[in-house]
């Protein structure tokens, strides 16, 4: 489970993509803080990033309507937009990428599936 | 006379130790097509139609390939896991027994334990199959398929799993499990249904969508997790819904037992509210993503 939010100026540039991952991380055989590769690795948790069933997890992202330039020896914040265009989505991917195809009882289809989709308007107008 | 004793002894007393029924009064299985015949469920298609054709399209119908996943992931337990340990006894893929794929079959193919090591032999040759066009990926897909859980393992093999409480289901000659008493079902080989007082309960399902290590295997294994995270976060916080209601009856999915790629279950997984805020005076804009599962353990499982 990915969480993808993108900020966009209006008229469609990418500003900044954020994302975050959800899942559980089971240890390599018990013990230290390695992440198993397949099941026949995989014992126990050392965390778990997934979402818990019954809770409600905010997720927080703080987006700058600017970016950092070098002018000489200073950074200086340099207005890109007053307006942005932020897309929230919700992907599933069985195989940690947007990549893959997979068989699903059927035909066979992509690997990765985008589950929730929201838009927003944000603007320091 | 000495040797007709011994002789007499050896046919009545050991001789049927030796061929000992292993399981259900028969020899262990030597293919796959001998052990996908002891596990026929096609007579039931006749009657059960619906619930059949939910089944076929079932994750259940193909678990030993899944999406296509677990097939791969069978390779790779043998080359990057079992090949790879010192103790394993296994040093090429030729050398894998049923006992070493148990920590897999527990869950996706309980019945291997009723084969010999050729059928686990005759699985790795189609798991490792090279798959160079789409008639290859359809073969090693319909062969493995061959082999899966069916109708006889949740309604038969793996009816029962109290069974000093409720009986031995291989032990009983006939019989299915199921929701209700039917004294006469009119299949020909099973006649008689009993009622399983856990066809409807989450531990049903518990016994193999998991709870963590497996432990009573020599190097254990940890693949699906998801009735752990019902039973310590889901009930833990109160829920009180069962697999069965969710996968089953809730959006009238019988068999199909669907999860993410199914449009109603993603829908129903997942509540996603997006907050905006901003602060003009630092120029920023601040986004606030809230998510609530509402599925009945953890999501995804691992
Ligand atoms: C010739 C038709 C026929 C065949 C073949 C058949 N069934 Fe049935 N089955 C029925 C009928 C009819 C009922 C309902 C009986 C009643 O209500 O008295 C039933 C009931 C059942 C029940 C109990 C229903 C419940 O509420 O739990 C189960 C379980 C079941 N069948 C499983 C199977 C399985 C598995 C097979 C294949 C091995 C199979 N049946 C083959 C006709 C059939
Ligand atoms: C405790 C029971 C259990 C054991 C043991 C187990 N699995 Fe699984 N496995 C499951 C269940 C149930 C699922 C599906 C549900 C899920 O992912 O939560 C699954 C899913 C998978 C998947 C993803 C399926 C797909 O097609 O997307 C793979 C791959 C897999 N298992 C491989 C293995 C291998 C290889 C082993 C042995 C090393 C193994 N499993 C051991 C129960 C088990
Ligand atoms: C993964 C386990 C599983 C498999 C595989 C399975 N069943 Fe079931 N079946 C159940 C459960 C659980 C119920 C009870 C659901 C409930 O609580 O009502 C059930 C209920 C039934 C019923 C009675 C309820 C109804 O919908 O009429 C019949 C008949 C039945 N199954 C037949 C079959 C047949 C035929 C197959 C094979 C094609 C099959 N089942 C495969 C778990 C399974
Ligand atoms: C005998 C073991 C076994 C039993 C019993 C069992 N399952 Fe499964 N289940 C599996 C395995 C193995 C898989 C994964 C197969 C694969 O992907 O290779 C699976 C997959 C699933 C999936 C994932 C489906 C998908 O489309 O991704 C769901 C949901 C599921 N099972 C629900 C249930 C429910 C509900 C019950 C109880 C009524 C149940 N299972 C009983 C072994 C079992
Ligand atoms: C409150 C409803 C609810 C209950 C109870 C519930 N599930 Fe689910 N389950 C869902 C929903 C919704 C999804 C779809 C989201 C997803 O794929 O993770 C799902 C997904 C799954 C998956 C796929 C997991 C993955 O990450 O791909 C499996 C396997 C599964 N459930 C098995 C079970 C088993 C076994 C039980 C009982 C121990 C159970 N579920 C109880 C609602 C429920």
């Amino acid at each position: 489970m990915v969480l993808e939010v993108t900020a966009k100026t209006p008229d469609g540039k990418v500003i900044k993509r954020y994302s975050r991952s959800f899942m559980p991380v089971p240890a390599r055989f018990g013990r230290g803080y390695k992440m198993g590769r397949g099941p026949y690795e995989k014992s126990g948790l050392i965390r778990n990033l997934s979402l818990l069933p019954l809770n409600r997890r905010t997720e927080t992202f703080i987006i700058p309507f600017y970016e950092e330039v070098k002018k000489g020896r200073k950074v200086v914040k340099r207005l890109l937009t007053k307006e942005m265009n932020i897309d929230v989505e919700l992907w599933y991917l069985p195989f940690g990428e947007k990549k893959g195809i997979l068989w699903d009882g059927e035909k066979i289809t992509k690997a990765f599936y985008l589950w929730k989709k929201v838009s927003r308007k944000v603007d320091i107008k | 006379m000495r040797f007709l004793k011994f002789f007499l002894v050896f046919v009545c007393f050991i001789l049927p130790l030796l061929c000992q029924p292993v399981s259900a009064g028969t020899k262990k299985a030597k293919s796959i097509d001998e052990l996908a015949a002891r596990y026929d469920c096609s007579s039931c298609k006749e009657c059960h139609e619906e619930i059949y054709e939910q089944w076929e399209k079932s994750m259940h119908s193909r678990s030993l390939f899944g999406t296509g996943r677990t097939a791969a992931t069978i390779v790779t337990t043998i080359t990057k896991g079992l090949m790879t340990w010192p103790y394993s006894g296994v040093k090429k893929p030729k050398d894998v027994k049923v006992k070493h794929f148990m920590m897999c079959a527990k869950c996706h193919l309980p019945q291997l334990a009723e084969a010999e090591d050729s059928v686990i032999q005759e699985i790795i040759k189609i798991a490792f199959m090279k798959v160079r066009t789409k008639a290859d990926f359809h073969k090693r897909r319909e062969i493995l398929s061959k082999l899966n859980i069916n109708c006889l393992i949740c309604h038969r093999r793996n009816a029962i799993v109290h069974k000093w409480v409720d009986g031995y289901p291989e032990k009983e000659k006939g019989v299915l499990y199921g929701t209700r008493d039917v004294e006469e079902h009119e299949d020909e080989v099973y006649t008689r249904v009993k009622k399983n007082p856990i066809m409807g309960e989450s531990i049903l399902c518990g016994q193999c969508h998991g709870l963590g290590p497996n432990f009573e295997f020599d190097n254990p294994s940890q693949c699906a997790s998801a009735y752990g995270s019902y039973l310590f976060n889901y009930i833990s916080r109160g829920g009180s819904e069962t697999c069965q209601s969710c996968h089953m009856k809730k959006f009238h999915k019988g068999h199909l037992m669907p999860a993410y790629r199914d449009i109603d279950m993603a829908k129903a997984a997942v509540e996603m509210d997006v907050d905006v805020a901003s602060y003009p005076a630092h120029k920023l804009a601040m986004v606030e993503v809230k998510m609530t599962n509402k599925a009945g353990h953890n999501f995804p499982d691992g």
